[in-house]
């Protein structure tokens, strides 16, 4: 036994607790140590098949939920596609546009609409001249 | 029982290295069954505590990392696969009963001739499981009455004071 901290015992409780401890020691039976570690490798194993498999489920829950939400955000947005009631507009003789486009067929009379749709969503942005290459700071060896 | 230790073998075990395993079983094995087979009398019982101790532990691996002592914590998991498989066995009648043939039948192999030493096996037998427990512990365990404490979820003092009880009883039985 490992030497404790404890407080001594009487003489006859000290000479009972010698005589156990003198007992002759069982011994685990033969091919104890196999089993024992088969059955905790194959738990081991098992969690392992777990992990993987809540990852795996996980992984795909969330691809799920992805395309979920792509599909759900791409049939709520307005693309401005649906053109035909504007291209019927147009093509009306007498309207603007079918009078300064004469003779278009009512396909390049859509894609127009369309054009002209995307550029009324354009946000402005302030304009910023350009300057010519080369006009701006003259070269170092210039001013010599 | 839970924070961390400067023992490599907990931070093995947590990350489910098989060569860990092994090593927890070379170096707790034999005194986890002899502990198993004092408090359960029964070979079998005591190897399937065994096995059910490794198997807990490899359930909760992820607790190991941060265990302190790591001697009382398997001992305590020993503990719990005892009291489990002596509620099975006190369930089924049955097996309770040729656990008790294979016991006294282990106990007759086990005479060398020695009056004194069978008298001691029968004395042990007849203690009630908390005491028998405890002394389990402390001669087959080989614990000290701080891990006894740990395991048993009680005080230094309960736990030798357990101990000492425990023997004194064994003593009685003994001397009548």
């Amino acid at each position: 036994m490992k030497p404790t901290d404890e407080q001594p015992l009487p003489p006859e409780l000290a000479q009972l607790e010698r005589e156990l401890a003198g007992r002759r020691r069982a011994e685990a039976p033969a091919g104890m140590r196999t089993r024992v570690l088969a059955g905790a490798r194959a738990e081991l194993g098992a969690r392992r098949r777990m992990a993987w498999w809540s990852f795996a489920a996980s992984a795909a829950a969330a691809a799920v939920l992805v395309a979920n939400l792509s599909i759900s955000v791409t049939l709520t947005t307005d693309y401005g596609l649906h053109v035909d009631g504007a291209v019927a507009a147009v093509a009306r003789p007498g309207c603007g546009e079918s009078d300064a486009l004469p003779g278009l067929s009512e396909r390049d009379l859509e894609r127009h609409v369309m054009v002209a749709r995307a550029a009324r969503m354009l946000a402005r942005s302030p304009h910023r001249p350009v300057r010519p290459v080369g006009g701006g700071r003259r070269g170092a060896g210039q001013g010599e | 029982m839970t924070e961390p230790s400067a023992d490599p073998l907990p931070l093995g075990l947590a990350a489910g290295r098989e060569e860990a395993f092994e090593a927890l079983y070379d170096r707790y094995a034999a005194r986890l069954y002899r502990a198993a087979l004092g408090m359960l009398g029964r070979s079998a019982d005591a190897e399937d505590a065994v096995g059910e101790v490794f198997v807990a532990m490899v359930r909760s691996r992820e607790k190991l990392a941060g265990v302190r002592d790591l001697t009382s914590y398997v001992f305590a998991a020993l503990r719990h696969a005892a009291v489990r498989c002596a509620s099975r066995r006190a369930r089924a009648g049955q097996a309770l009963r040729a656990a008790a043939a294979e016991a006294a039948g282990q106990a007759k192999r086990a005479d060398c001739g020695d009056p004194r030493a069978d008298r001691l096996d029968e004395a042990l037998r007849a203690l009630p499981a908390e005491q028998r427990e405890v002394i389990a512990l402390k001669v087959d365990g080989e614990l000290t009455f701080a891990e006894i404490g740990e395991v048993l979820g009680v005080s230094v003092n309960t736990a030798a004071s357990r101990y000492r009880y425990a023997l004194e009883s064994l003593r009685r039985r003994l001397v009548r």
